[in-house]
């Protein structure tokens, strides 16, 4: 508390005894905000992170530099801070000077104990976690529409007569007639209790010797479909294998040869 | 039967109207339902009853009008009109009740046919073909003579079976002129009379009826609008690329009877020119199919580039990301699909030729014009590259220039394309 009152103007000049030298030091924002939004106080790295220098900046509102979509996500907060006298984490967009975008991750309070305002706040500018993320989910997505949109059923399976399975394509309804989720770790139906009664013993047999062999395989046989109508599929895989070389399961791919 | 009904309308003068509603409920057995209702004298209420002037004696409904007016204003055709329109003989029977054979009544609005001079029958009582043909006729005689200033017309029947008459109010709907028809075969009031009776009637009428012709006009009027922005698409595009066609066709021909046409050379240019400009047809038909498709899903753009979006993520590791900053923008519908459609094409092009791994659609707006830009980081643009039977870009000019926008592609100078359309009257 006794370094709040350091926000005070008289406090800030450049002298390096002064708070105003030690938060220009910093690598996050420091904001003061007084009733309507205004801005009151910048410190240094609100200039590095917006463009605007620390005069132009106190001229205007914190919302102006607030992505219109985000301003309401500012405003629940200052109306919660009201209510509640906590702080508050959110994040939003800044608009820069020369337009771009940054996301920050922002902490606001009061800073008197029976007023909302004035606010302070800190800035921590996340954009680069935030597009580290965007790739990872666009990669995830990417991949997750590559694999659900082959004409194929790709899976992995425990390695048992049933080959229970954890994963499987959505594929696997061209394939099958069942929905992926009816299929997966389902007690009741197995993908083992489709195979033709009369391939499934050389089914096992076939890949257990490729996984013995620590080979693919590639396997074709019947199977019986969800509207009871017989075809023929083409299944190539392999097994899983931990470091030390025991089988945790097996996965691959299986076609309708469309006969 | 006759007497029965007048009898009955005397004695329903005296009572309140809810007796009327309640006999109507019960099947029309009005003299029943009163006589049971009524507390006082019986020989007292005779002798008042008799002494009241008999001939065309009517009485007003308390009927809710507004009621009528709302449903005429809500049918959305003339299927659903009819039925309502059919309904008014109960309305007119409630108001002429002591008139015996007032119950034939047309109403004739002319609507887009006046101009043809025909009416229009929109109700019908069940009249014989024969006189619906007189009253028609004479009406159109008549429509023609009377104002909506005037109270009624009377009309003469040709055929002679007019003991009693019939009379044409006229009607101000929406500025398609109307009339009520009313055709009594026995005793009925003046004129003045059965103007007064059915003020409230024709008011209703007008109103219900004015709204619903406005809705009407306005459907059309959008129709007529589609159909006008479809066919200045396809001038646009379609039938120049069609009239380019026949023309170098006709060219083709003419090479292929000549001797021009021994080493082949000239044909080959033509044939590969056609080639390429039957594509751009082909291109621009599934552009105007998908844009068709466009226009019945999205309202708004940022929906419309959320779509697009959406979409490309489907196929695509691009990060895309949209940067609204004008989320109350209103567009005009011929803007909107447009921005839509260059929106689109701008993703697709990224998707496929790009090799960006981040995407970003900005909107802005400022002093009345919008400003949407579509940047990726890619490997950028090279027109030295351009396939001779890629059109995208072209046919995004065109949509552009459609809409009075300006449209500009580029390489960023950090790498990547740019196209920044710039449209100054967005709304």
């Amino acid at each position: 508390m006794a370094l709040l009152n350091f926000f005070r103007p008289q406090a800030i000049n450049d002298s390096p005894q002064t708070l105003d030298y030690l938060l220009d030091s910093l690598e996050d924002v420091v904001l003061r905000i007084r009733d309507n939004d205004q801005l009151d106080y910048v410190n240094r790295c609100w200039t590095t992170l917006t463009g605007s220098s620390k005069e132009e900046s106190l001229k205007r509102s914190l919302p102006s530099f607030i992505h219109p979509e985000d301003i309401t996500v500012w405003q629940q907060a200052v109306n919660d801070i009201a209510e509640q006298r906590n702080s508050h984490l959110i994040w939003l967009r800044v608009m820069t000077a020369d337009e771009e975008l940054r996301w920050c991750e922002m902490r606001v309070q009061s800073m008197e104990q029976n007023n909302l305002y004035p606010l302070s706040a800190t800035l921590c500018d996340i954009t680069p976690q935030v597009r580290a993320d965007q790739v990872r989910n666009a990669s995830h997505r990417s991949l997750n529409g590559l694999v659900n949109g082959i004409p194929a059923m790709i899976y992995r399976a425990r390695n048992n007569l049933s080959w229970s399975m954890e994963y499987i394509s959505d594929g696997c309804e061209e394939v099958t007639g069942y929905k992926a989720g009816q299929l997966m770790n389902q007690p009741q139906l197995s993908y083992g209790s489709m195979i033709d009664p009369q391939d499934a013993g050389e089914v096992w047999r076939q890949v257990q010797q490729a996984i013995e062999n620590h080979a693919d395989f590639e396997i074709k046989y019947r199977i019986c479909d969800a509207n009871g109508k017989r075809k023929t599929v083409i299944d190539k895989g392999c097994g899983i294998y931990s470091a030390n070389g025991s089988v945790l399961g097996v996965q691959g791919v299986i076609f309708d040869t469309g006969l | 039967m006759v007497v029965r009904r007048r009898k009955a309308t005397g004695m329903a003068q005296d009572l309140p109207y809810q007796d009327d509603a309640e006999n109507r409920k019960s099947g029309g057995n009005r003299m029943t339902v009163s006589a049971k209702q009524y507390s006082g004298n019986p020989l007292q209420w005779l002798r008042s009853w008799l002494s009241q002037e008999r001939t065309g004696n009517v009485r007003q409904p308390v009927a809710d009008y507004a009621g009528l007016a709302l449903e005429l204003s809500a049918c959305r055709n003339e299927q659903e009109l009819m039925p309502l329109l059919a309904s008014l003989q109960q309305r007119l029977r409630q108001i002429f009740f002591d008139c015996s054979e007032a119950d034939s009544a047309l109403l004739l609005p002319l609507s887009s046919s006046e101009q043809d001079g025909n009416l229009q029958l929109l109700s019908n009582s069940g009249l014989s073909p024969a006189l619906q043909q007189t009253l028609l006729s004479q009406a159109q005689q008549a429509g023609r003579r009377i104002s909506a200033g005037q109270p009624a017309a009377t009309l003469r029947l040709a055929n002679g079976s007019a003991q009693g008459a019939a009379l044409l109010l006229p009607l101000n709907c929406a500025g398609h002129s109307g009339w009520l028809l009313l055709n009594f075969r026995g005793l009925h009031p003046t004129s003045e009379r059965v103007s007064q009776l059915t003020s409230a009637l024709r008011q209703a009428l007008t109103q219900g009826l004015g709204i619903y012709l406005r809705h009407r006009q306005a459907v059309q009027q959008a129709v007529r609008d589609e159909r006008a922005a479809q066919a200045a698409e396809l001038h646009d595009s379609l039938a120049q690329v069609l009239g380019y066609l026949r023309m170098r066709t006709a060219r083709l021909q003419s090479l292929c009877h000549s001797e021009l046409c021994v080493n082949g050379q000239p044909v080959q240019e033509y044939a590969d020119d056609l080639a390429t400009q039957t594509l751009l047809a082909y291109r621009q038909v599934r552009e105007l199919i998908s844009t068709s498709r466009l226009r019945l899903r999205e309202e708004t753009l940022d929906h419309a580039i959320a779509a697009a979006i959406a979409e490309m993520e489907q196929h695509s590791a691009i990060v895309f990301e949209l940067d609204n900053r004008c989320p109350q923008l209103q567009l005009s519908q011929p803007q909107l699909l447009q921005l839509s459609y260059i929106v689109r094409e701008s993703l697709t092009n990224i998707v496929r030729h790009s090799y960006a791994s981040h995407a970003r659609i900005r909107l802005s707006q400022r002093h009345n014009q919008l400003r949407l830009r579509i940047e990726d980081n890619g490997r950028g643009i090279h027109p030295d590259e351009a396939r001779a039977d890629s059109f995208g870009l072209k046919i995004m000019h065109e949509r552009a220039q459609r809409i009075g926008a300006r449209l500009a592609i580029a390489p960023r100078t950090q790498g990547g394309t740019c196209v920044e359309l710039t449209l100054a009257d967005s709304k």
